[in-house]
């Protein structure tokens, strides 16, 4: 993992990477790009639903509000922030603050769990969920599949913000770097559910 | 740096909500993986390949679903 040795405060990694020294491993940039592989043929099938099923899409956006996606996006942007301040801590050997960093993210990480738990409990009481029809088929699989990305997310960010500053990593630039990668896929995934399910046809 | 793409980030989502265009938010998401992409998976960084590879594939994905709706 470079370190930086200037004084400044702008971004840790000055200098540019060789193609397979990627920031945060190859290895999570392979189990990333997979990942945004499937999340984006589930995009292309949300869009192909929401042009062949006008009326059934908007009768389940109904009971969507955009506001809460809103909510959920900030709740995951903000986390995805802080996660990247922990990484430029610990590119720096602040460890005391990358914990602080990790800490916070892995709160508002989990405010987005809340929200999206809340969420998925308000619609089963209305009577949404699986097998209800095809827009609630593509919402609960795609936002569902997003979540247990989610989760995983928060467990890797909080494994390595136990042992940050504390004990060795054996491969240090994809258990910090990496797992912050990861969690920053979990942001550019529901960059594209937002809009996709919330913003009204 | 990373605190001003954040604040662009929440701009960009609130955006989104506001025009209720869904080709219009399609594009400010792809803007918003572009900037996560450079500044939080530090793509500045990386190998150029590398990095335009991840903005094809994102641009790729926008255009398609532009198509598409």
């Amino acid at each position: 993992m470079p370190v930086r040795t200037s004084g400044s405060t702008e971004s840790s990694p000055v200098a540019r990477r060789a193609l397979l020294d990627p920031p945060g491993g190859t290895l999570m940039w392979i189990v990333v790009a997979l990942e945004l592989g499937a999340f984006g043929i589930a995009f292309v099938f949300i869009a192909l639903l929401r042009r062949s099923e006008p009326a059934l899409f908007s009768a389940g956006q109904a009971a969507l509000n955009p506001w809460m996606g809103l909510g959920l996006t900030a709740a995951l942007v903000t986390s995805g922030w802080l996660a990247a301040e922990a990484v430029h801590a610990c590119r720096t050997r602040a460890f005391v603050r990358a914990r602080r960093f990790y800490g916070a993210a892995i709160a508002t990480g989990l405010g987005f769990v809340v929200l999206k738990v809340i969420d998925y409990v308000s619609k089963a009481r209305a009577g949404h969920g699986l097998g209800v029809n095809d827009f609630w088929d593509a919402y609960v699989l795609a936002t569902g599949f997003h979540f247990a990305h989610v989760l995983v997310g928060l467990g890797l960010l909080a494994s390595v913000a136990r042992r940050v500053g504390k004990t060795s990593f054996e491969d240090e630039e994809t258990a910090i770097a990496g797992t912050a990668l990861f969690w920053h896929m979990c942001d550019i995934a529901w960059f594209f559910l937002f809009p996709l399910f919330f913003l009204k046809i | 740096m990373r605190a001003v793409v954040y604040l662009a980030l929440l701009a960009l989502a609130l955006g989104a909500v506001l025009t209720g265009e869904l080709r219009v938010a399609l594009a400010l998401a792809g803007t918003k993986a572009l900037l996560v992409g450079a500044e939080y998976m530090e793509l500045r960084s990386a190998a150029r390949l590398h990095a335009l590879g991840f903005a094809a594939l994102i641009a790729v994905l926008v255009l398609v679903l532009i198509v598409i709706v």
